[in-house]
This record gives C-alpha cells, sequence and structure tokens, in this order.
C-alpha cells in the first residue's frame, strides 16, 4: 500500500504539464509573433493581385471578398472561437477511438484494450481484466492541451485569433494540436478487497472474545498505475467531396453585395444600407476609394512581400475600424495599423454590425469552408491513429511493472443521431429557389446528383455525428522494473500480450425521452491474449495473510508466491452507454480461461462511470452560437 | 466586379460582342435590349482556356425592384460552361455559382463573342465559389 503523501506526489504528474504546457506555447508563439502575414485567404488574393489574376475591385468590394475579410476581422467573434472549441470537444465525447478510463493493464479497469486517444476525464471503474481480485480505481488523465484548451474556451487564457496582430500569451490551435499528442494519466485504487489489520486480543470471554484492532495497512487510496501516451502517428482525414449548396451560396453572396451596397442602388441618409448606417457606408466608400487611388498605387510600386504585407494591414486592416468602431479613414496611411483592440476588444454589436457580422458569416458557412474545417475537426476522430503508450503499474501485492505498447485505431460509417439533419439540409432552400435557373440547369443538376452523394456529418459540428464502427488494436509487453531473481522460471519480460477490440455505436437519443436522456451507446467485443513468459508473483509478508487471498499451506519463511505460467485468453462484450454526452456508462461482462493467478477459468463483470471535463468548455453565455445556427439566416 | 475588358481569344464562330461599359458607372455594364440573348462562357484564364469547373446555378435578379426579385426563367440556356440571357429593359444583378474545383483556381466568366469582356471572375483559390455582375438593359 502507498501513502498518501506518496499518492500526493504522483498525483502532482498531472499537474506538472499544464504549467510546462503554457511555457511551450509561449515559445511557440514568441516566434509566429515575429512575422506577420495576412491571413490565408488575404494572402492569396495579395498574389492574384500582383501576378495581375484579380482587379483591385475585388479586394476593394467587401462582397467580393467574403473570405478575406472574414479571417482578418470575423475569427475573432467569440462564438466563431467557441464554435471551434467546442467542435473539438464534441469530437472526444463522441469518439470511441478515446480511453474512457484505466488502461487495460491497471487494476480495476473496464477496458481489455486501451485506447490511443487520451480525454480530460475522471473515471471511476470496478473490475480487472487480468488481476486475480477487483478493485475499485479512479483514473484522472489529460491531454497536455486539455488545460489550455479549456481555459482558452472559457476566454481565461487568450486565443491566437489574428495572424497580423500580437495577442499576449494566447494559445494558438496549432499549439494546442501538438500538445493534443501527449497524454498523461494516474490511476488510484479507491478500494482493495480487504485491508491488513493487526490488533492484540482480549482475555476470551466465554465463546467472545474482545479484541483492539489497529490498522495496519494504509485506508487512503494507493496508487494503482501511472501512464503516458504519445501519438506516434495521426491519419489525415479526408473531407467528403460534398460539394456546397449552389443557391446558398449565390443567396449570401448577393445578401452580402446588396447589404453592403456594393450593386447599384446607392443608399440615402432616409434609405441606409441593411448592414451599415449611412454614414460607416460613407466611410466605406472613402476607404474603397483610398483602395483603388493609393492602395493600389503604393501596392504595385512595392518591392518585396515584406511591403506589401505592410500596406495590406495599414490600408485594408482600417475596414475592421471602420465598420465595427466607428472610425473614419486615414488615407495615406503610413501610421496606422491594427491593433488587438481592434480585433478582440469585446463590444456589443449595434444591429446593423450584427447583421454584417451574421451575413457574412452566413456566406462562409454557405461555402462549407469555415463549416469544414470545424467538421474536419469533429470527424479526425476518424481518423487512423498510431499511439505508444507506457504504463508504470503498481498491483496491489505484487512486484510494479512496466507496460509498453502499439495502440492503433480507426473509426469509420459515419451517422448523423440527431434529428437536426433535416433542418440543416433544408436551411439553404428560399421560397424563391424554385422559379430560378433550376428548371433550365436541370440536367446539370440532375448529373450532380448522381455524382454527389451528401454526407450528413460533412458539416457536423454539434457532436450529433458519431463514427458507428471503431476498430482498435493493442500490441505489447509487460516487463518487471527489478527482475525476480527468487522466483524459479522467471526473468525480466513477464508477458507478451495482444488486444483487439471492435466498437459498434448505435443512435438512441431520438426515440424517447428516457433514451434521449441517456444519450447514444456504444456495443464493444474484445479479445485480448496474454502470453505469460515470467510467471505472476504475489509478495506475502511471512506470517500474515494477503489481502483479499487466502493460501493454505503456506511456509512461515515464504516472501514470495508464484503461479503456474500459461496464456490468457480474455473475451469481453461491453456496454457502454453515455457517447457524446459529458457522462458515460461502460459496463462488460467478460470470460477469461484463467487471470494471472488463478488457473481456472472465470466470468467477471466490469463497470465504471467517466466524466469528461471537455464540458468546460461550454459557455453559458447567451450568445454563444454555433457553427450550425449561422447557416439560418 | 467585372469590366475589364481583357479579350481572350474569342470562339471562331462568335458573333460581335453586345456589352459595353455602364456610362453611368452605376452598373458594370450595359446592353441593348435588341442586341439580346447575351451569351456567356466559363474560361481557365484570361487567354481564353478551357475552365477546370463548370456552373452550378444562375441567378438573375431585378435591382429595380425594392427589395430585388428573382428574374424567372433565366437563363434561357445553359450548359456546364455557357449560359444565355433574355432580359427586358431594367437593371440586374446575375449571381454565378460554380461546382467545387479539384484544385484552386480562378475561373473566369467572359461575354462570348469575337472579342470577349470579362463580366467577372470567381475565386475558387480562396474558397469563393461565387461571383457576380450587374448589368443594365437600355
Amino acid at each position: 500500500m502507498m501513502s498518501p503523501r506518496r499518492l500526493a506526489a504522483h498525483c502532482s504528474f498531472l499537474v506538472i504539464p499544464v504549467p510546462v504546457a503554457l511555457l511551450l506555447l509561449s515559445a511557440l508563439n514568441a516566434e509566429a509573433a515575429a512575422n506577420y502575414a495576412p491571413p490565408p485567404a488575404c494572402s492569396e488574393m495579395l498574389k492574384d493581385l500582383k501576378a495581375g489574376k484579380i482587379a483591385i475591385d475585388d479586394l476593394r468590394y467587401l462582397s467580393n471578398s467574403p473570405v478575406c475579410f472574414w479571417e482578418l476581422a470575423l475569427q475573432s467573434q467569440p462564438q466563431t472561437l467557441r464554435s471551434t472549441l467546442r467542435a473539438e470537444a464534441a469530437a472526444q465525447k463522441s469518439a470511441a477511438t478515446v480511453q474512457i478510463g484505466a488502461p487495460s493493464g491497471s487494476n480495476g479497469t473496464t477496458s481489455a484494450v486501451t485506447k490511443p486517444n487520451t480525454p480530460l476525464s475522471l473515471a471511476s471503474e470496478y473490475g480487472g481484466i487480468t488481476s486475480s481480485t477487483s478493485n475499485q480505481t479512479m483514473t484522472l488523465q489529460t491531454t497536455l492541451d486539455g488545460i489550455p484548451t479549456a481555459l482558452a474556451g472559457r476566454g481565461v487564457v487568450p486565443y491566437c485569433i489574428s495572424p497580423i496582430v500580437t495577442i499576449p500569451g494566447c494559445v494558438s490551435w496549432k499549439d494546442l494540436q501538438r500538445l493534443n499528442r501527449f497524454g498523461v494519466g494516474v490511476t488510484s485504487n479507491t478500494t482493495a478487497a480487504s485491508q491488513n489489520i493487526s490488533g492484540t486480543a482480549a482475555p476470551a470471554q466465554g465463546s467472545s472474545q474482545q479484541a483492539s484492532l489497529a490498522t495496519a495497512g494504509s485506508k487512503g487510496p494507493s496508487l494503482s498505475s501511472v501512464f503516458a501516451k504519445a501519438t506516434i502517428w495521426r491519419g489525415q482525414y479526408k473531407l467528403p467531396a460534398k460539394g456546397p449548396e449552389g443557391s446558398q451560396i449565390e443567396s449570401a453572396s448577393f445578401d452580402l453585395a446588396y447589404g453592403l451596397k456594393d450593386i447599384p442602388l446607392a443608399p440615402t441618409p432616409a434609405n441606409p444600407p441593411t448592414l451599415m448606417s449611412y454614414t460607416t457606408w460613407e466611410n466605406y466608400q472613402a476607404w474603397q476609394k483610398c483602395m483603388k487611388d493609393e492602395f493600389l498605387q503604393r501596392f504595385e510600386a512595392a518591392k518585396t512581400d515584406t511591403a506589401r504585407n505592410d500596406l495590406f494591414v495599414k490600408y485594408y486592416g482600417q475596414i475592421v475600424g471602420i465598420l465595427f468602431r466607428g472610425k473614419g479613414v486615414t488615407c495615406p496611411a503610413d501610421n496606422v495599423a491594427l491593433s488587438d483592440k481592434d480585433l478582440i476588444a469585446p463590444f456589443p454589436p449595434s444591429d446593423e454590425q450584427a447583421k454584417l457580422i451574421k451575413s457574412f458569416e452566413t456566406y462562409m458557412a454557405a461555402t462549407s469552408m469555415f463549416e469544414a474545417q470545424l467538421a474536419q475537426m469533429v470527424l479526425a476522430a476518424a481518423a487512423p491513429v498510431l499511439s505508444f503508450e507506457y504504463d508504470y503499474n503498481t498491483p496491489v501485492n505484487q512486484p510494479t511493472t512496466s507496460t509498453a505498447k502499439l495502440v492503433f485505431s480507426k473509426a469509420g460509417l459515419q451517422k448523423r443521431c440527431a434529428s437536426s439533419s433535416k433542418k440543416t439540409e433544408d436551411s439553404g432552400k428560399k421560397p424563391d429557389d424554385k422559379n430560378t435557373v433550376d428548371a433550365a440547369a436541370k440536367p446539370m443538376a440532375t448529373a450532380d446528383s448522381k455524382d454527389k452523394k451528401p454526407n450528413p456529418c460533412a458539416n457536423s459540428t454539434d457532436g450529433s455525428c458519431i463514427n458507428q464502427l471503431t476498430g482498435t488494436l493493442n500490441a505489447g509487453g509487460n516487463f518487471y522494473n527489478s527482475a525476480p531473481s527468487s522466483v524459479p522460471g522467471a526473468g525480466a519480460f513477464r508477458d507478451a500480450q495482444v488486444g483487439a477490440e471492435l466498437d459498434y455505436a448505435v443512435c438512441t437519443s431520438s426515440a424517447n425521452p428516457i433514451w434521449s436522456f441517456m444519450a447514444n451507446a456504444t456495443f464493444g467485443l474484445a479479445y485480448y491474449y496474454q502470453d505469460q513468459v515470467s510467471p505472476s508473483i504475489l509478495k506475502v509478508t511471512p506470517g500474515m495473510s494477503v489481502s483479499g487471498i487466502n493460501i493454505v499451506g503456506l511456509a512461515s519463511t515464504t516472501s514470495s508466491v508464484f503461479s503456474k505460467k500459461g496464456p490468457i485468453n480474455f473475451a469481453q462484450f461491453k456496454y457502454g452507454l453515455g457517447t457524446g454526452k459529458n457522462v458515460k456508462f461502460p459496463i462488460a461482462f467478460s470470460y477469461s480461461n484463467r487471470t494471472d493467478l488463478i488457473t481456472k477459468p472465470l466470468w467477471s463483470a466490469q463497470f465504471g462511470v467517466s466524466y469528461d471535463f471537455s464540458s468546460l468548455l461550454n459557455s453559458s453565455s447567451s450568445s454563444n452560437t454555433s457553427a450550425a445556427d449561422s447557416k439560418s439566416p | 466586379m467585372g469590366g475589364n475588358p481583357i479579350n481572350p481569344a474569342g470562339g471562331a464562330a462568335a458573333g460581335p460582342c453586345k456589352i459595353s461599359a455602364d456610362p453611368s458607372g452605376e452598373y458594370n455594364f450595359q446592353i441593348r435590349v435588341a442586341d439580346m440573348p447575351l451569351n456567356a462562357k466559363l474560361c481557365g484564364d484570361h487567354q481564353g482556356a478551357s475552365p477546370p469547373a463548370s456552373f452550378n446555378l444562375i441567378k438573375v435578379r431585378s435591382l429595380l425592384a425594392s427589395p430585388p426579385t428573382v428574374v424567372p426563367g433565366q437563363p434561357t440556356a445553359m450548359t456546364a460552361t455557357t449560359f444565355s440571357l433574355t432580359l427586358p429593359v431594367g437593371g440586374y444583378y446575375i449571381g454565378v455559382v460554380i461546382n467545387p474545383l479539384p484544385s484552386a483556381a480562378i475561373v473566369y466568366v467572359y461575354e462570348d463573342c469575337a472579342g470577349s469582356n470579362q463580366l467577372t471572375d470567381i475565386l475558387a483559390d480562396v474558397q469563393q465559389e461565387s461571383g457576380h455582375f450587374t448589368l443594365r438593359v437600355v
């Protein structure tokens, strides 16, 4: 048994990664901040402008450069940020590639096969796979990005939303993805089968006898295992070849052009544009003139990309202040540059500003670009993952061991579970669509529909899509941390182990209110094989009983008991309730031909509960608008 | 957008160009109603190369109504890379959407005539699969 003090030292293993992760982030961001460049779409447009592929009108009319403007000014919107981080949280909760509780080698786990991804979660489980006694354990685990992501999602740590301004101490999505490759966790035994208790008996009183008992062992939790995981390889998820809906794009594009008055019918003070006040429109006009007259001239005269980027920030960047801060135009723009305050300082948008933001986000949603980016994160859980895991195990009354294993997982067969799919798919259609070119274009539309099978999960960011099938493979070896010299036939290499699991997720959430509460579920079949090369060893204290195990006939001098070695075949049927939810309830029934100590077949059950802390990313703000919401104009 | 009278190699059988810049500057182009239909084609570059894309949707809106209304029955003809419009006198917004490209590229919509005029461009290289131009019919 381990003392609480020692356990605390082990638990600090989890606390260390947080400051380390933040330090790493600072180093990464220091490098990124030194080199400003326009956002990707803007950068591409500048290249096109320089090459003569596009005209200045493509840049100075915002309805012609919505993606560039959105990247520059609107990614800072809180709802956009939250959508991004929520997408990751949804991925974690819905994926069967995520390890729910303790790794397979730990006492008291419900998992015969370890999964490659680590959640930010707390799990309590009762069971055990190869151990002869069942334990209750508690597992706390996280990826290195788990806490920074949660803090960024809550706005406690700034999130790097702009490539052209410095936000001190911000964390970027790329940095978080790098840290996401590493996971750590600790499992502790919260109950043992029995405790070692010693005491002194008083003189017998008939058939009764009083005893003064004192606890010899610790009543506190003991360490069961510490584990670390690193993703060696993560396959690229290929987005489905789903084209954007033409009428949605066209409508969103027209709404932008009309609302910004980028097309004829000049507004008047009495009849202002729908997306801005008349005064703002006048500034917008002045900015357009400045872009055409001065920016273009300077841009064409600029010799280097750095100079052109600088001009972009000074001239194009002014549009953010014009539209959202009531600023005028400075032309020439020698001393004007965007600041982080322009982009991230909170402000209550006016009605026109809110409509403006909505119009751009509707366009982005219509082009599938932003949605596709989010969906890529959500569905990245379907990408194949290969991880390496190291477990330091301290089983009760047994020598400490180390397990090294490779974990591979691949998920697929996506399905949308929530009933919102129809709403999402239909949201772009408007009544006026039926009398447009569609009739004339019918032959083309028919041809298109043959090629395109819309994937209902292609734009899913709400966690309602699941990967129905997930396969996981484990292969590894278990070693004694110190070779047991006193046991005949025992060496440092304890066993080789392989495992395979196939999970099938089902949608139950729409069946009725009870199922809706319980959410979607996963059925899993697992097979685990362990070839024991060295026998299992039980440490005993001479003259004292072994916790949870009674062995008759032990000599008073025996300090190690070893069992007959042999292969372990373990099969498990697992039912996991709560797929896509914060709380999951895995229940499993298992059969094995033997355990590490017992050489007879036995049936067993494992069950647990885990809480996924990705819910920390959810904001209570009422302005929390999902990307899916933004599809509805 | 549009309004750049760049001249890619027009089709051998193409007729004379019908559109010109709108003298008021309010619209991108002007065309006489007697010159209808307006024929347009999709090009891969300014030299008239075959486009790596096809039209997904063409929608015409009348800008004389407030709010603008969709003009039914347009385009009057459409293939993967061409379309024709026949419009009465008025002011119009013509929205163009292409099908996704296999790789990043810009495609251009030109008037299909002996000396073509660029009507609009579509910046699919930055995920903008739509473009538009405005037209006054006199």
